[in-house]
């Protein structure tokens, strides 16, 4: 479950090999930043987003919340690739994000550090209902085969667990994206008037 | 000095605080996004949601570019602002001043008897160097003292982006890495 970088050893990965990834993740993230700002209206296709997602999926990349959720599920994941502690993805579209990243990295690391970094990684990224093998095969021909038991794409950013929450924005936004109206949590609040009362 | 916000205690962010925090990491996030689109088509700086939680004296260096890394240091900042994982603290000048803009964000749309979020300020920041920038009166006294204290906060919008002094800090890579209109490190626009 752990992905940040530095709590591999560096026989795994060298500093050229985090710092191809970083270099991938800032452009990862330019690329969805201006998918954001250059899409024209409220209806328009999220051009960049379209063309990374499967299409097995059938996302609606016209969504503008949708795509605004998945910048900041990208954020919170190149955050955690940094990060020295270990970090977990908190959603499949975390895993979706670092896979993005990771598949764009992929070539400007040597053979080594590569066969090293997959070893490492493929046993450590992965969420409670999907796995990057399991996240391949949906951009493979037999994609259609492996979406049984998958939740439809807005699920995927919900959170897999309670300790491991997703981007605040991501899971402020949740009742938004399924169309319901903002939803106060009242526990703060209750807590506020019985505090009063006391 | 930890910013992850469920470690605070009831007297430094009370519940209906807390609420008016999380409504406005999602106010802002959409305002900025909102702002840089408006920025793309060419609306001036000055006339954006994010310029109103910057500091004005150092306008003729804000552009595209640099609200797009601000936006990442505001979505960074919040994102520690909620993880429980672990011990958060903000790694340079934009997570403190993003943090800030949040704060004041908050502090507007909270009733006036409640509106006090000086216990949180006080409790979630290392030192309070960074309201110096707001301060036109301040305005090239740090770069005097820069050589001598290299601690000092950076008061050039191209150090904001820069991890502190201390290197373990890990700062978001398009933070640091995102290309920036003019050759360098600078973060003036082409045509300054």
């Amino acid at each position: 479950m752990a992905i940040g970088t530095r709590t591999i050893s560096t026989a795994d990965l060298t500093f050229a090999g985090r710092k191809v990834l970083a270099d991938t993740c800032s452009a990862v993230t330019q690329r969805c930043l201006d998918d954001l700002v250059r899409t024209e209206g409220p209806g328009s296709d999220h051009a960049w987003l379209a063309s990374a997602l499967p299409q097995v999926l059938e996302a609606d990349t016209t969504d503008r919340l949708l795509a605004r959720r998945f910048l900041a599920s990208l954020v919170a994941v190149g955050q955690k690739l940094m990060d020295p502690r270990t970090m977990a993805m908190a959603s499949p579209a975390e895993l979706l994000a670092f896979r993005l990243i990771w598949c764009e990295a992929l070539p400007a690391l040597s053979v080594t550090e590569a066969v090293a970094i997959v070893s490492a990684l493929s046993q450590a990224v992965d969420t409670e209902r999907l796995n990057l093998d399991r996240l391949d095969l949906l951009y493979s021909s037999d994609a259609a085969d492996s979406l049984a038991d998958l939740p439809a794409f807005e699920e995927w950013f919900e959170a897999d667990a309670e300790w491991h929450p997703v981007h605040p924005y991501v899971a402020l936004t949740e009742d938004q994206a399924r169309g319901l109206a903002a939803v106060v949590d009242d526990e703060d609040t209750e807590l506020d008037e019985q505090s009063e009362e006391a | 000095m930890p910013i992850n916000s469920p470690h605070y205690r009831w007297n430094e962010l009370n519940g209906k605080q807390r609420a008016e925090l999380d409504a406005q990491i999602v106010e802002l996030t959409d305002a900025f996004l909102d702002d840089i689109a408006d920025l793309d088509r060419g609306r001036p700086f000055d006339e954006t949601r994010l310029a109103k939680y910057l500091p004005r004296q150092f306008l003729a260096h804000y552009h595209p570019a640099f609200a797009k890394r601000f936006l990442v240091a505001f979505l960074t900042v919040t994102w520690k602002l909620k993880d429980p994982s672990g011990v958060h603290v903000c790694a340079n000048q934009a997570e403190e001043l993003a943090l800030y803009a949040l704060i004041q964000a908050t502090q507007d749309a909270l009733p006036l008897e409640i509106d006090d979020l000086s216990a949180f300020q006080e409790a979630v920041y290392e030192d309070s160097d960074f309201l110096f920038l707001f301060d036109p009166a301040m305005d090239g006294i740090a770069q005097a003292l820069a050589p001598v204290d290299p601690s000092i906060t950076a008061y050039d919008v191209k150090d904001w982006f820069e991890p502190f002094n201390d290197r373990d800090r890990p700062v978001h890579p398009y933070q640091l890495l995102a290309p920036r209109p003019a050759a360098g490190r600078s973060d003036r626009a082409p045509h300054e």
